[in-house]
Parts: structure tokens; C-alpha cells; sequence
């Protein structure tokens, strides 16, 4: 079961491939010696939940970081919406609306919850000032959004008084607040609990209704099936297999990654 | 009186200078040869080492009077400040002995720290020449020639004397005594002095540090003085709580006598308004200058150093003006 | 942005809100819920609550007993509205920047170099006092911008660059200047300025108050102080969301080099004169201070209020000593020993609140 698997557009699956959001080309990547990534491509779909697989080394990370724009291709082009842009820094992705989710969340610890909602993108009058009121009761919003976390939280509290799978749904939430459009999570419940995961899981469910796209790195394939629609299977640089949840069945993609 | 003993040497040196300066030729010249001061101890190389920080205001005439000394008989004066530690102080001694220098000034606030270092170069032909304070027993006072410098201890007899006598200190008084560093030589010697002189109606000194800043000095100045209302004779022991003991006074409301050491032209402004009874000028100057005038005509003519008192000078209303002038060096 | 449903079954809750907080049960210390106060702030509250205490307990006895405890005295509160800001004014900027996650030890250095420029120009130039003023400020300015140069292009800790530059700059006040007092006498409208009074009020406390209102604004309530705690709180995690921190940390260099600029100018003009060597003891009093009001050593956490209160703090104790006849050799232990104190206590403050809420 080692033969690579462009499938794309599959007939059986159980909803038609959504329209194309981002479309990586050709991408490679080396460090030094090492070929992380050999001509890469696949499209991401708008609203699309997509699982990423395959052993340590299989160049996973490297494809997110460059999605996000903290690394850069060596060769390779990406399109989005059609249109091909540069895929050269933090900056240019954020531009476009990729937003990395971090283990913790990338928030500071020592502020609290409504001021780290707004990093970076305050809401502010002439001359900077805070729109402090309106900022505390969005983020109360967007807490509550997250309805099963937000019911309890103040928005004033210290972000650092919050637990892991806490701190990866206020990020979350930030992000579809601020209408980001693909968000990139690499292995988000690997240092959470068990309630917590579901949870987190739960909510990376509902974003395909709120029209985010996401990718989702995990070595855990049965949480993975729940949660994604399509999946994308890695080894040594290259992608093994693509194919949607109606394609293919748990246990066939189990054997298939374990097999490389 | 020593006063006008030391104005006669200077004069004496100065005519000697003069003398000398105006035959000076080429170095190679016979004439030159013959022993024209600059000729004989040109280019020599002194070392003159401050035991103390580079920025302690007392030191700068000191210094002024060691490079004036240096021009006038073409010596190489490389002056180092050990900051007060006398680990550093040794090591430039040792430093400057092994590099071969002519000769050495130097303070010896220590009656053993420096003894090795000193005798070794000493013992290497090098003539050392202590100024400002001295040892006061030991085998190192056999390694120096002389000391040029004041008594701090009786500058403080001599200050807290003269209120005493006039009547500015109260029976069982207690004097505010602020001082930058109560650890620093000059601190001590000075309180000492004082408090000897203020026993005579039986009082003390009560020394409180205000370190070197003046804005800080005049804060804690300032607190102590309406914590103590009773104060009535303020001494300050050093030139900074001095300078801003007239405006701390005035900010604690009270009218204490003041009086202290040293010199600068705020000190010399309040002792002409009266705000500052007197001061004692230690004359500075004087010991850098003949500290270095002693070594340059012992290398030039091996003529022996002998030791002089830079004096004590009570500074007041009455001889200000013309003091300001003759202390060379005033800020 | 839709609406979202409730879910059906609970179950799905991401974690239970963690052991001890504020919704579980609470140790019986804390009941009150502050609410919309940042709960941040919350240790400042601890200094202000500290700092009345004192004030009030020093009031009392000063009025009880005048003859041995003169604190409630017109010279005694003069000399407090003179003195307080010298250290505040600089622990202002020294706090900013330490917020922000980095030091400035050279504000000594700063504050002396400066005002001698200041000194020579207008003493021994005749350039107006303004003028020679500004120039000060600006040299500060540039000793702040420095310093954030050094330490981002030479990727050192800002505690090592400033460490330097401030024997740097302490040498070099000596090649400029040599070791002399510079006397400083301005007149007219500068010195009203600088040094006088409206009153009873101390123009440079006024001084003191408008900069802490001005940078406490800026800190609070501006998104650049927004992004001073985020980069003093987790550098990585502000750059990950695009926060610029080493320009808005250069922009906290700049506000410290100033502020100590500042002081120097203040302080010059009170006494009216200036020599090297001033200043050695102001860094580490600033970060002092700092630290009793709230401050965090490593960065992200503190407060304008405190920033204040630590420097009044810290001017009380030395106050309090000196007016209780406290034996004179001794202020200095006195003083250290109780800096120590009211920072750990300050400490525990914040233990206990942060226990509360540990994710």
C-alpha cells in the first residue's frame, strides 16, 4: 500500500470538493543536506478540515511553517483564491489570513484575556487610545462563543490562570474573530487532558460553519476521522495519500499509515 | 606661619625655575648638559597614584598641582586612581616599579598594606614621595622619603576650636556632622580632630553619610535637621554636605552655625553672604605640587625631600577674597 | 460572524476551570471579586494598600507628637515634594522599560553626563537655560537609543549593554569634563520652572505627576503600552501576532534615557550645581523601587501606580529613619533591610493571588 494516491475529486465521497481556498505547487524545501519537502501540491478547500499524517520526519511541520510563513520554500509556487501570491514571511501570511494556533496559544501570560484577544490589532480611537469597554465586551463575546469554556471566564483573568486546551480555544476563537480564513494547528491535544481534547475537538468541528478553513497535524487518527474530511498523508518529504472520508475508511488509512 | 615658610620655598622654587627656563637649550648641548633643571629631569617618568575614585571632587586640585609641577621641569606624570581599594593601590605600585618607572607619589593610608610594595621600589633605587596621608608607624616610613600633605585630625582640632571659642557650641551639644564617606580617610581624620576639640565642652559629632550626589546630600541634610531641632552647629566634614548645607538649613528652618572643609565657589559665595562661618583650605594644590617638585629635584640634583605641611587654613569672611584667588584651583 | 447554539450535552466542555480558581472552591482569604479591575493590577492595589497604612500611621504620630516626629511639618513636606521625584522620575522610565522586559543600568550616568552638558553650556557658553535644558534631554534620548542598539545588533541582555555603557558614559563625562563642579544658576522663568513653587506645592513634583499621568496613560490605556507588556511577557508570543517588540522596546529605551535626563536637569537646577560621580546609587534605587511597587523582574507585569508608590516608598523609609533620629551610621542598613521587606512582601501578595488562579 505504498503507491502514491493523487485522488482528489472522488466520486463516492459524501460532499463535492469545496471551492479551492489555497493551492500549493511544486513546493520543495531543504535544510542543507536534508530534502524536507520533494514538489509538494494540494489544495486546501474553503471550510475544509484537513488532517495531516505521517511519521516524525515525514516533513509535516516544514509544510505547515511554510503555510504560515515562518519558513520559505526554495522553490514552488501557492495560490490563493486563484491567485498566486508569496508565501515569503509571517507577514505576507498573516496578510492573507493563515493564522498558526500554538500549543499555548501564543499568548502572554502575565496580561489578561481581553488584551490578548486584541494583540496587535487593538481597537483603538485617533492617537491609539483603547477602546477598553468595547474590547472587554467582545472578547466576553467571543468567550461565550466558545460556549463551554466562556460561560465561566472573565475576561480580565490572567491568560497564564487558564489551562492548555483553554488557552488553544481562546486562540482559536481569536482567530475566527478577527475572520482568519485558514487556521494551522500542529498537534493541539497532545498535552491535554482527555476532556479537554474532546472539547477542542469539538470546537476545530465547528469551524467548517463558520467557513474557516483549517489543517490539522495529529498522530492520533481515530480523533483525526471525527474530526477532519479529508486527509493527507505524508512520508519522507513527499504525500503518499490524499483522499476524503468518504473515500476511505478508518482502518484503511491506519494500514496506510502505518505502512509507510 | 608656616604659611609664610611655605610661600618663601615656593618662591624660592619659583626663582630657581625661572632661572633655569630661561637658559634652557637643546638637550645634547653642553650648556644643557651642565644642569639646567628640565634638562636633568626631563622625560622622566612619575608615577602619582590617588588613593581614591577619579570623580572625588578634593583630589582635582591635588592633581592640577602635581601637572603643574610635571611642565615646569618636563617630567611624564601618569597619574592613576586606585578608588580607595588597597589591592588596586598595590598593584599599581608594582606595576609602575616593574615597569621602571623614576619615581613614585603616592598615598600611604595604611600602616602595613603597602609596606612591600613601597620598600621594593624603594629597594630598586626609585624615590617615593608620600603625599596627603601617611603612615603612621612602621617599616614603610623607612622606604619613603617624605610626606607632603595636611593633618587631617588637626584641620578638624582647629575648625571645631574655633567655634568652640566663639561660643557657637552648647554645653553636652551634639554637632551634625555630615561627611560624603564616614569611611573615607579624610572622614575619619577630620572627626577625630573635632571631636578632640569639642570635648572641652563636652561635646560630639554625630556623623551621618549623605554620599557624593548634592541633591541627595541636601535631602538627608535637610530630614535630619527637622528631625534634630535643636541642632544648633552644623560641621560638615566634607566639600559636598557642606556646599549644600546653607539651602538644607534654610529648608528645615532653622539656624544652625555651619562650618566645614575645604573649597568652591559656592562655598566661597556663602561664606561672604555669611550663611558659612568658615572653612578649613587644606591647600590641595600645594601637595600635588610639591610632592612632584621634591621628586623631580631629587632625580635632577638627588637632593633630599623633606616633609612639608600644606597647613591649615581657616577661611572666613575676613580673609576670603583673597584666599579665593591664591588656592589656585577653585570651581 | 453566526450566532453559536448551545451545545447539547455538556460533556463537551474544554476542561473543568482549573483547581482553585475563582469559580471552584476559594481559599477563604480573597472573597471579594474585583471585577472589572485588571486583575493585574491587583498587586499595586497590595503596595497602595501598604503605602496608606504608612502614611497614615506616620500622619498620626506626626500630629501626636510634633516636637519628636516632625512628618507633618511644612519643611518636611517640602523637601519630600523635592526629593521624591528624583527617583521617580527616573523609576518611571526605569519601570517602563523593565515592563517591556529589559534594564537600563547607565540612568545614573545618564543623569550626570546630561546635566553637566546642560551646566557647561549655559555656564560656560551663555546659552540659554531652555536651550542647554533640551540639549540635556536630548543627549538622553540618544543614550536610550543606544543602548536599544546595542543590545538588538549585538544581541546582548540589555542588563550587560547598559552595565557598560553606563561605565562608558561615566569615563567619558570625565574625558569631557575632568572631575570640577560646574556651577548652574539660571534665574527668571527657567529656575520658577525647575525649581521653584506655587505654595506649597514643589514644581518639580508637578513635574513628577504630569510624567506619571502622561506615561501612565501611555501604559494603561494606549495599545502601545498593550504591546510594552507583551513584549515584556512573552516576546515570542507577541511576535507571533505581529507585534514589533523590538521597536517598541527601542521606544522604552528612549523613554528611560529621557526621564533620567530629566531628573539630572531638575536636580541641577535645585542645587545649582553639578559634579561627576552623581547618581551612582540611582539605578539600582529605581529598580528597586520598581520591584516594591509591583514591577516584575522579568518582565510584563507592573503599573504606573506602583511605579510611584514604590519611589514615595522608598523616599519614606529614609524619611521616617532620619526624623526618628535613627542612629545616623546606620541609615543605610536601616533602609536596605526594609526595601528587602516591603519587596517580599509584595512578593507573597502576588504568590497568593497567583496560587488562586494557576492553570
Amino acid at each position: 500500500m505504498t503507491t502514491a494516491n493523487h485522488d482528489r475529486a472522488g466520486g463516492g465521497g459524501v460532499t463535492a470538493a469545496p471551492e479551492a481556498l489555497l493551492e500549493l505547487r511544486g513546493i520543495s524545501k531543504s535544510y542543507g543536506q536534508v530534502k524536507a519537502l520533494h514538489d509538494v501540491s494540494f489544495t486546501i478547500g474553503q471550510g475544509e478540515t484537513v488532517g495531516l499524517f505521517g511519521d516524525n520526519g515525514a516533513g509535516k511541520s516544514t509544510l505547515v511553517k511554510i503555510m504560515a510563513g515562518v519558513e520559505r520554500a526554495d522553490a514552488g509556487e501557492a495560490l490563493w483564491q486563484g491567485q498566486p501570491v508569496p508565501l515569503g514571511s509571517r507577514r505576507a501570511s498573516a496578510a492573507l489570513g493563515i493564522e498558526p494556533i500554538y500549543q499555548d496559544g501564543a499568548l502572554c501570560e502575565s496580561m489578561p484575556i481581553w488584551r490578548n484577544v486584541f494583540l496587535g490589532r487593538e481597537d483603538t480611537v485617533r492617537g491609539g487610545f483603547l477602546r477598553a469597554k468595547s474590547m472587554r465586551e467582545t472578547a466576553s463575546t467571543i468567550l461565550r462563543s466558545v460556549i463551554e469554556i466562556g460561560a465561566h471566564i472573565d475576561p480580565e483573568r490572567l491568560v497564564g490562570e487558564l489551562s492548555g486546551g483553554q488557552r488553544q480555544a481562546v486562540a482559536i476563537a481569536r482567530a475566527v474573530h478577527f475572520k482568519r480564513a485558514l487556521l494551522l494547528l500542529d498537534e493541539p491535544t497532545s498535552a491535554l487532558a482527555v476532556r479537554e481534547t474532546e472539547a477542542l475537538l469539538g470546537y476545530v468541528r465547528r469551524l467548517r460553519d463558520e467557513g474557516v478553513s483549517s489543517v490539522l497535524i495529529t498522530h492520533n487518527l481515530h480523533q483525526a476521522y471525527q474530526v477532519c474530511e479529508r486527509f493527507i498523508v505524508m512520508s519522507r518529504g513527499r504525500i503518499s495519500m490524499d483522499a476524503r472520508r468518504g473515500d476511505i475508511s478508518l482502518a484503511d488509512l491506519t494500514g496506510h499509515v502505518i505502512a509507510q | 606661619m608656616l604659611r609664610k615658610a611655605s610661600s618663601l620655598v615656593i618662591v624660592a622654587i619659583a626663582a630657581i625655575t625661572l632661572g633655569a627656563c630661561s637658559g634652557n637649550t637643546s638637550s645634547g648641548s653642553p650648556s644643557a648638559a651642565r644642569g639646567t633643571l628640565s634638562g636633568a629631569a626631563q622625560g622622566k617618568n612619575v608615577t602619582f597614584i590617588v588613593y581614591a575614585d577619579q570623580s572625588t571632587p578634593f583630589f582635582n586640585p591635588v592633581v592640577d598641582g602635581a601637572r603643574a609641577a610635571a611642565k615646569i621641569y618636563g617630567l611624564r606624570l601618569n597619574v592613576e586612581y586606585s578608588g580607595s581599594t588597597d589591592s588596586t593601590q598595590v598593584n599599581q605600585i608594582e606595576t609602575a616599579t616593574a615597569s621602571g618607572v623614576n619615581a613614585l607619589a603616592v598615598s600611604i593610608p595604611s600602616n602595613t598594606a603597602f609596606t612591600k610594595a613601597i620598600c621594593a621600589a624603594h629597594d630598586k633605587g626609585i624615590p617615593v614621595v608620600a603625599f596627603n596621608v601617611n603612615a603612621t608607624s612602621g617599616p614603610v616610613l623607612n622606604c619613603v622619603l617624605s610626606f607632603v600633605g595636611q593633618d587631617f585630625e588637626q584641620a578638624g582640632y582647629l575648625i571645631a576650636q574655633r567655634l568652640v571659642r566663639e561660643g557657637k557650641v552648647p554645653h553636652g551639644a551634639t554637632v551634625f556632622c555630615p561627611v560624603e564617606d564616614p569611611t573615607a580617610v579624610y572622614a575619619s581624620g577630620r572627626m577625630a580632630g573635632a571631636n578632640r576639640a569639642l570635648a572641652a565642652v563636652g561635646a560630639k559629632c554625630d556623623e551621618v553619610s549623605t554620599g557624593f550626589d548634592l541633591s541627595q546630600a541636601q535631602t538627608t541634610e535637610t530630614q535630619y535637621l527637622l528631625g534634630h531641632r535643636s541642632t544648633s552647629v552644623i560641621l560638615a566634614l566634607g566639600q559636598v554636605p557642606l556646599q549644600v548645607a546653607p539651602a538644607s538649613a534654610k529648608a528645615a528652618h532653622t539656624s544652625a552655625t555651619i562650618a566645614g572643609f575645604d573649597l568652591s565657589t559656592q562655598i566661597s559665595d556663602s561664606i561672604k553672604s555669611g550663611s558659612i562661618l568658615a572653612t578649613v583650605e587644606q591647600q590641595p594644590y600645594l601637595q600635588g605640587y610639591y610632592a612632584v617638585t621634591q621628586l623631580a629635584l631629587n632625580l635632577a640634583y638627588g637632593s633630599t625631600p623633606s616633609d612639608v605641611n600644606t597647613g591649615n587654613e581657616i577661611v572666613d569672611k575676613s580673609n576670603v577674597g583673597q584666599i579665593s584667588t591664591l588656592a589656585g584651583t577653585i570651581y | 460572524m453566526t450566532a453559536k447554539q448551545h451545545s447539547p450535552t455538556r460533556d463537551s466542555q474544554i476542561g473543568e476551570p482549573p483547581a482553585g480558581s475563582s469559580s471552584a472552591k476559594r481559599p477563604s482569604g480573597r472573597v471579594i471579586r474585583l471585577g472589572r479591575i485588571d486583575r493585574a493590577r491587583r498587586s499595586s492595589l497590595d503596595i497602595l494598600a501598604v503605602f496608606v497604612v504608612a502614611q497614615v500611621i506616620c500622619v498620626i504620630a506626626g500630629l501626636a507628637v510634633p516636637g519628636k516626629f516632625a512628618y507633618v511639618t511644612e519643611g518636611n513636606i517640602q523637601v519630600m515634594l523635592q526629593a521624591i521625584p528624583e527617583l521617580g522620575i527616573v523609576a518611571i522610565g526605569v519601570g517602563l522599560l523593565m515592563i517591556a522586559g529589559e534594564f537600563d543600568l547607565s540612568v545614573g550616568a545618564n543623569y550626570t553626563f546630561t546635566a553637566i552638558v546642560m551646566a557647561n553650556l549655559a555656564t560656560g557658553y551663555g546659552v540659554s537655560p531652555w536651550l542647554a535644558a533640551l540639549t540635556a534631554l536630548a543627549f538622553g534620548l540618544i543614550i536610550g537609543l543606544l543602548n536599544a542598539a546595542v543590545t538588538f545588533w549585538l544581541r546582548i541582555p540589555s542588563f550587560i549593554t547598559t552595565l557598560g555603557s553606563g561605565l562608558f558614559w561615566e569615563g567619558f563625562t570625565l574625558l569631557y569634563h575632568g572631575a570640577g563642579f560646574v556651577s548652574f544658576t539660571p534665574t527668571g522663568a527657567f529656575a520658577s520652572a525647575t525649581s521653584g513653587s506655587f505654595g506649597f506645592l514643589e514644581v518639580e513634583f508637578i513635574w513628577f505627576a504630569a510624567l506619571a499621568v502622561a506615561c501612565g496613560l501611555l501604559l494603561h490605556r494606549h495599545r502601545l503600552g498593550n504591546w510594552f507588556y507583551a513584549a515584556g511577557g512573552n516576546t515570542t508570543s507577541a511576535r507571533a501576532v505581529g507585534v514589533r517588540t523590538r521597536r517598541v522596546k527601542t521606544i522604552a529605551f528612549a523613554i528611560a534615557g529621557v526621564t533620567a535626563a530629566l531628573a539630572g536637569v531638575l536636580a541641577t537646577s535645585r542645587v545649582n550645581s553639578i559634579v561627576p560621580g552623581q547618581g551612582t546609587d540611582l539605578p539600582l534605587n529605581a529598580i528597586a523601587a520598581c520591584v516594591i511597587g509591583g514591577v516584575a523582574l522579568m518582565g510584563g507585569r507592573g503599573t504606573m501606580l506602583g511605579i510611584v508608590l514604590g519611589s514615595a516608598l522608598i523616599y519614606t523609609i529614609q524619611d521616617v529613619l532620619l526624623l526618628l533620629r535613627a542612629p545616623g551610621f546606620y541609615l543605610q542598613l536601616f533602609v536596605g533591610l526594609l526595601i528587602i521587606a516591603a519587596a517580599g512582601l509584595n512578593q507573597l501578595a502576588r504568590g497568593r493571588t497567583a496560587r488562586q488562579g494557576n492553570g
